[in-house]
């Protein structure tokens, strides 16, 4: 590793995709950032802007058109090199009770039954769901299955943590809990992670530094340092400063909206 | 209650009463006749649909997940699945012979392909977000498709395994109909020509119940090895 360099890198990213018909969607056009060591970073964008798929190729889940990606410095490709995704429709598999769901990753990279049990259980503790280690998915909350992909995520320690609107699909006030449980979980097992939300209030409360992404392709409009300090609480999402980043957010979002809406009521 | 009101209005030949035939059961199985019997056709049946699982569901596997296999295969497959088995009877006497390696053919013959269909569905309808999450984690070929694939399309299979396990029994009388009459199928054909209907009816009810205690036995199966399908998440 690089002393003081990038904990991730992205460097010049491009990708279309291909359509059966027409010309290809540009997703991404030659995207570049930086991520620091244990730097919380949020992503925001309007939907469909491609910040998902930017996730999905820094996972290595698809791979880019042009450009790299680096990790600790060096460049990596294909999914399963220090990266660990925790999905936004949980996507637990069903067949797996919560524990065994937490243990895969580790099953993967061979770790021994008796270990990755003893740390398939900590992950479990670590995200508060002791006693549900041999319920299936089905027979857990949306909020309590999301904790397990979480645990899952984090039990194959990954140099970096993603995030793809991992909320997205839970009622609002589950939203809020898993908010404050993912920053406490964050504290205590710090990793640099990526989030990516349409959530403005979501992105201030969690995160360092916000980039907001415009619509297709995927540039970034505008790069935000989140000023609070940590441990964060409820009372800053009331703050002046909170409302005043929220303002200047949604104000470069609003302009893609709005493109959008004439876009879609002229054709 | 229907079939004993009617049958108590017709003679005896024509369609016995259950009661009858219920009795003729208790008396043929403690005889012992219709146990060496069922036993008999039991072999074939096992052998034959076990034939089907080991070549149907990795068959189905590969139509269902190797696009190329599957434009490839899919159409001889629908061709074959169209013929009645029973067609390929000819063929099977002068492969096979009369005997148990020719009863096997045809009880595989029947159930082969509803196994392979109904796994290859299934293994193409895998949740493709299931795929990510593994090989988001690191999962590749092989170890993606039994870690991830071969349990998501798990209900599929038995899916497939239970309606072939119903074509099984179905081949497996008829071809001791067919080939060299043996085992139930001997029994109903001399029950036949003697016109001992009540005889013959008592082997169809053996049948029937031997259907529903082997798909009772199998959903068990089913609910202590795929518990979460009974009720998927959400």
């Amino acid at each position: 590793m690089i002393a003081g360099g990038p904990k991730l890198e992205v460097r010049n990213l491009s990708k279309n995709f291909r359509r059966s018909k027409g010309e290809p969607i540009c997703a991404i056009d030659d995207l570049s950032l930086e991520v620091a060591d244990l730097e919380f970073l949020a992503i925001i964008g309007p939907s469909g802007c491609g910040k998902s798929t930017f996730l999905r190729i820094v996972d290595g889940l698809i791979p880019p058109d042009a450009g790299a990606i680096y990790v600790n410095g060096m460049a990596v490709t294909g999914p399963g090199q220090g990266r660990g995704m925790v999905f936004q429709s949980f996507d637990l598999f069903p067949w797996r009770s919560a524990i065994k769901n937490v243990e895969f990753g580790l099953e993967l990279r061979g770790v021994p039954a008796p270990e990755r049990r003893q740390a398939a259980r900590d992950y479990i503790a670590l995200v508060g769901l002791q006693g549900f280690e041999d319920s299936y998915p089905h027979e857990l909350s949306g909020g309590m299955q999301q904790r397990v992909g979480l645990a899952r995520a984090l039990a194959i320690k990954p140099e970096v943590l993603l995030m793809d609107e991992p909320f997205g699909s839970l009622d609002v006030q589950t939203r809020d809990l898993l908010q404050d449980q993912l920053l406490h979980i964050w504290e205590r097992d710090k990793k640099t992670a990526i989030f990516v939300t349409h959530s403005i209030e979501e992105a201030i409360y969690l995160a360092d530094r916000i980039l907001v992404f415009s619509a297709r392709p995927a540039r970034i409009e505008l790069s935000v340092t989140v000023p609070f300090s940590r441990p964060r609480n409820e009372e800053m999402k009331t703050s002046p400063e909170f409302l005043e980043i929220r303002r200047t957010i949604w104000n470069v979002l609003k302009k893609d909206a709005l493109a959008e809406e004439h876009l879609e009521s002229s054709s | 209650m229907v079939w004993e009101a009617i049958a108590r209005r017709l003679p005896h030949i024509v369609l016995p009463p259950p009661s009858i035939v219920l009795v003729r059961l208790a008396q043929d199985l403690l005889s012992g006749k219709l146990v060496v019997a069922l036993l008999g056709s039991l072999e074939a049946l096992v052998l034959g649909l076990a034939l089907t699982i080991v070549i149907g569901v990795p068959l189905g596997f590969a139509l269902g997940r190797n696009r190329t296999l599957a434009e490839m295969f899919d159409p001889v497959l629908n061709a074959l699945y169209a013929i009645p088995p029973v067609a390929f009877v000819p063929f099977l006497v002068i492969w096979f012979g009369l005997h148990l390696p020719a009863r096997i053919a045809l009880v595989f013959l029947m159930s082969v392909f509803e196994v392979t269909v109904a796994v290859s569905v299934g293994a193409r309808e895998v949740n493709p977000r299931l795929i990510d999450v593994g090989r988001s984690f690191g999962a590749r070929g092989f170890e993606l498709t039994r870690k991830v694939v071969f349990p998501a399309a798990l209900p599929f299979v038995f899916a497939g395994v239970r309606i072939g396990l119903v074509r099984a029994i179905n081949g497996t009388i008829t071809a001791e109909l067919f080939f060299a009459a043996i085992n139930l199928g001997a029994i109903m054909n001399e029950d036949a020509t003697r016109f001992d209907t009540a005889g013959l009816l008592t082997v169809i009810v053996l049948l029937a119940l031997l259907g529903l205690a082997a798909q009772a036995a199998f959903a068990r199966l089913e609910a202590r090895i795929v518990p979460w399908h009974l009720r998927p998440a959400a």
